[in-house]
């Protein structure tokens, strides 16, 4: 047998794979974006990282399945879904739909099960949040079992659908993914910015003393925030399972991703969230295809940008520096 | 600041494309190959020369390159076998002939005078013995039948990116039930103890570890190929049957090393074979194959074979592979290296949900408009759980099928055995659009029970010797869910394998079936045994 071809190492080729390689980057930034935004949402209403963000955006992935699916189907909650006018619906509105109620399992959560989330100590904090990832995850495998399921197509995803650059190719489904992603964080800002709902959460998340003696009601900000990010992460898990399919352990490796990309970004920035999302995807897919790492270490790729941002830039990118005042 | 910035950017991209070329010479293996090619690629000229003009060695675990070549000639020659006239056309008449083969296993192990001595050692057909004396010290041959009850231990992916594997147990269970309510084999009713080990070999042992202490079942069954390999030598010294794994991993022909593991389906070296028979024959000379392996013992079963192959072929010019993590959510960056090679031909070597997101990175990738064929592995087969989810790139791939029929597959609504089947899966509780419940109820639960009731005839009855002997021994079954013209049988040491034969298909999108290319591929007996070395192979 001879060995390679000697094509494999012309300029075009290893332009057009380097190319190709920041594209594929990009469609699973946009999904380690949109669930780091939720999780810097999260945090920044109760100063605690929810580890269960991922699991409770998958399970509105699955609530999105069964509002698509018919109700003869065997995807669980579909007969319950049935009784809607318009079930089963288009799964663009199906999404929509579980988006919401991920944002009201979310404040149900928050209201409940994690009423004092933000007064907890960091460690008390972690249990917490873990034990509800635990307990989150139980039902989805108990509702909807360990099999994969087809989600459905978002965008336009067939052979043929993108657009050539230098010969790689964009796909339409990470040119779709980034304009949802976009829009989304983009009704986030006005929410903050425009609204006195927002505003106040933004106070809350800036002096949470000071906003406490003006009137303002933490317990329920904390739920919008909580509600907000939970319908991030349901956007998120329906993008991931639009590109492969829906099955119980999709959001866990995401979260790892997403958890990175946002300490990199700052936990107190959307935008850093989004831009850590980027980073740490393409150092997912560039650090192995070029350093001779077998796949398995792309997870380390991430971990290792991490790890260098803590050390020289411990508050992240976007986020902001620590004060002490003495 | 700025430049710099710019200047350190620029150096970053020159880097990566010069890490992505490394030097001049062709023959240098991608940065992100792994070790294993590097050193083959590193080999010197003569001696590579030199080896791919000696005959490949027959490594085990498959019939030699000839043989196989052969076959696959032979085959093309041919339309669709088709046997049916030979073969019963009522239930009654399929009951009638497995029981005549049963009887002729019967009659053989009396003739012969297989069974288990005073002397502690069981014979079997051609040379299998095994020798209880050296199984632990009250080691019982009954144990797992309590209260007219066997007990049998599964353990098997339910949960995580193999989970689909788990139907199969859901058919399984089926059958048992269905076996239950007819009143049981040999006044015994079954209870199959099911643990989900997630395809996570560490957590497979712990489950047998709970086996052995707690339930200890009359036989044992594991899924997939890293798990039995974790669980194999303990099953072999506490001497407890190993029945049919579900895996394809050459390393379970290996009766006299481990007299008390078998295997059933076609092996992946058989299946690699045949992959580089086809591609052979099929395909413009000089073609590049790329490999999609999943990194375990199982995806490298696949890589190791096809790679001797490749190797000793003058028609491949490169194998090029790129492993991926068993858990991985995505294959998308894995598919992109592989198709930066431009393919000629394209093999997925996975299983489980990565089945599908092979199809279609393939198919997004565009590897599948500039392939000359595409390959889905056997384990891949399932219509339901694989074809269906991959959509419009699913149409036209290439499958060295195995041989069994899928019970959701269109072509076979109107098949007497797998309209039957899936009747009688749905009645005892399972669900007969799931291939692979399917799989778990007219394919494997079939064998279970012909096992069971050839152990129930031998003297002793039930035991586990007896189930050793009865699989050992299966000088032919007639299989309805095999297609016609491949041949189901074990003889001792002299044949280890259960199913040595083939179809090769290619998936009809539009119609939702297999359609087979020329007749079937049948190698029963050629397969050498297979004493597994790990990192040395056969």
């Amino acid at each position: 047998m001879k060995t390679h071809r000697h094509y494999f190492c012309s300029g075009e080729v290893v332009v057009t794979l380097l190319i190709q390689r920041i594209l594929d980057g990009l469609f699973n930034g946009s999904i380690y974006a949109a669930l780091a935004v939720a999780i810097a949402i999260s945090h920044r209403a109760t100063g605690r990282v929810n580890l269960a963000q991922g699991e409770i955006g998958l399970f509105g992935g699955y609530v999105a399945l069964a509002m698509a699916s018919p109700a003869a189907s065997f995807v669980a909650g579909a007969a319950l879904f049935s009784n809607l006018p318009g079930h089963p619906f288009n799964l663009w509105v199906a999404m929509l739909l579980a988006m919401a109620v991920a944002a009201v399992l979310a404040v149900a959560l928050q209201s409940v099960v994690m009423r004092d989330f933000d007064e907890s100590t960091p460690q008390r904090a972690l249990n917490r949040s873990i034990a509800l990832l635990i307990c989150v995850s139980a039902v989805i495998s108990s509702q909807w079992g360990g099999r994969a399921r087809i989600f459905g197509e978002l965008f336009p995803s067939e052979s043929g659908d993108f657009v050539s650059i230098l010969g790689a190719r964009l796909r339409y489904t990470t040119i779709g993914a980034w304009v949802v992603v976009l829009i989304a964080c983009g009704f986030v800002t006005l929410f903050l910015s425009k609204t006195k709902a927002g505003l106040s959460f933004r106070a809350l998340t800036d002096n949470r003393g000071s906003s406490v003696l003006v009137g303002i009601q933490p317990k329920k900000l904390m739920a919008i925030g909580w509600g907000i990010s939970g319908a991030l992460a349901a956007l998120a898990a329906s993008l991931a399972a639009s590109m492969s399919l829906l099955d119980s352990s999709l959001m866990f490796r995401t979260l790892i991703y997403a958890l990175a990309a946002v300490t990199l970004g700052g936990f107190d920035s959307l935008r850093g969230a989004v831009v850590g999302g980027i980073i740490v995807a393409q150092a997912q897919t560039l650090i192995p295809g070029y350093l001779g790492l077998p796949t398995e270490m792309s997870i380390v790729a991430a971990l290792i940008v991490l790890i260098a941002v803590l050390v020289f830039r411990p508050w992240g990118l976007f986020g902001q520096r620590p004060v002490e005042r003495v | 600041m700025r430049r710099m910035k710019k200047n350190f950017a620029a150096l970053a991209v020159v880097a990566m494309v010069a890490a992505a070329c490394g030097g001049d010479d062709a023959s240098d293996a991608p940065a992100d190959e792994p070790a294993a090619e590097e050193e083959a690629a590193e080999e010197p000229a003569a001696e590579e020369e030199e080896a791919a003009e000696e005959p490949a060695e027959d490594t085990g675990g498959a019939a030699s390159e000839e043989d196989t070549a052969a076959a696959v000639e032979e085959a093309a020659q041919e339309d669709a076998t088709d046997n049916s006239d030979e073969l019963p056309t009522t239930l009654e008449g399929w009951q009638d002939l497995w029981a005549a083969e049963r009887d002729a296993v019967v009659a053989a192990a009396e003739a012969e005078g297989w069974g288990l001595g005073d002397d502690g050692i069981l014979v079997g057909p051609a040379g299998f013995t095994i020798d209880t004396n050296e199984c632990p010290e009250g080691w019982n041959n009954d144990e797992g039948l309590e209260d007219g009850v066997i007990g049998i231990g599964v353990t098997t992916a339910a949960s995580g990116s193999l989970a689909a594997y788990g139907n199969i147990y859901t058919g399984l269970g089926a059958y048992f039930e269905m076996l239950n309510a007819d009143g049981g084999i040999g006044g015994y009713t079954f209870e199959v103890e099911v643990k989900d080990d997630e395809y996570v070999a560490t957590k497979t042992i712990e489950a047998w570890a709970e086996f052995f202490q707690s339930s200890k079942p009359l036989v044992g069954h594991t899924l997939g190929s890293p798990n039995t390999f974790s669980v194999q030598p303990e099953f072999n010294t506490q001497c407890v049957p190993q029945v049919m794994v579900a895996t394809g991993h050459q390393a379970w022909g290996d009766p006299e090393n481990h007299p008390w593991t078998t295997g059933y389906q076609l092996s992946y070296a058989s299946e690699a074979l045949l992959w580089g028979s086809w591609i052979e024959k099929n395909t413009d000379p000089g073609v590049v194959v790329a490999g999609l392996v999943m990194d375990n013992d199982f995806g490298l079963a696949y890589e190791q074979a096809f790679k001797d192959f490749a190797d000793n072929s003058d028609h491949i010019d490169s194998f090029e592979i790129v492993r991926h993590d068993p858990a991985s959510a995505t294959l998308t960056n894995e598919v992109t290296t592989l198709a930066s090679k431009n393919p000629d031909v394209f093999i997925s070597m996975t299983a489980g949900n990565p089945c599908v997101l092979a199809i279609q990175e393939a198919g997004r990738s565009g590897i599948i408009e500039n392939a000359q064929a595409v390959f889905t592995p056997s384990v891949c087969k399932s219509i339901a759980s694989y074809m269906d989810p991959a959509g419009d790139d699913a149409d036209g791939w290439y499958i060295i099928g195995g041989g069994l029929k899928d019970t959701t597959d269109a072509g076979y609504a109107d098949d007497l055995w797998i309209s039957y089947a899936n009747s009688k899966l749905d009645e005892f509780g399972g669900d007969s659009s799931i291939s692979l419940q399917g799989d778990g109820f007219a394919n494997r639960g079939l064998i279970w029970e012909q096992i069971f009731r050839i152990a129930a005839e031998l003297e002793g009855g039930i035991n586990r010797t007896n189930i050793m002997l009865a699989q050992r021994g299966l000088i032919n079954f007639t299989h309805p869910a095999l297609l016609d013209g491949i041949q189901m049988n074990m003889n001792g040491n002299s044949d280890a394998y259960f199913i040595e034969g083939s179809d090769i298909s290619q998936y009809d999108l539009e119609n939702r079936t297999w359609v087979q290319q020329g007749g079937t591929i049948d190698l029963s007996g050629l397969s050498p045994n297979c004493a597994w070395v790990a990192g040395e192979g056969c």
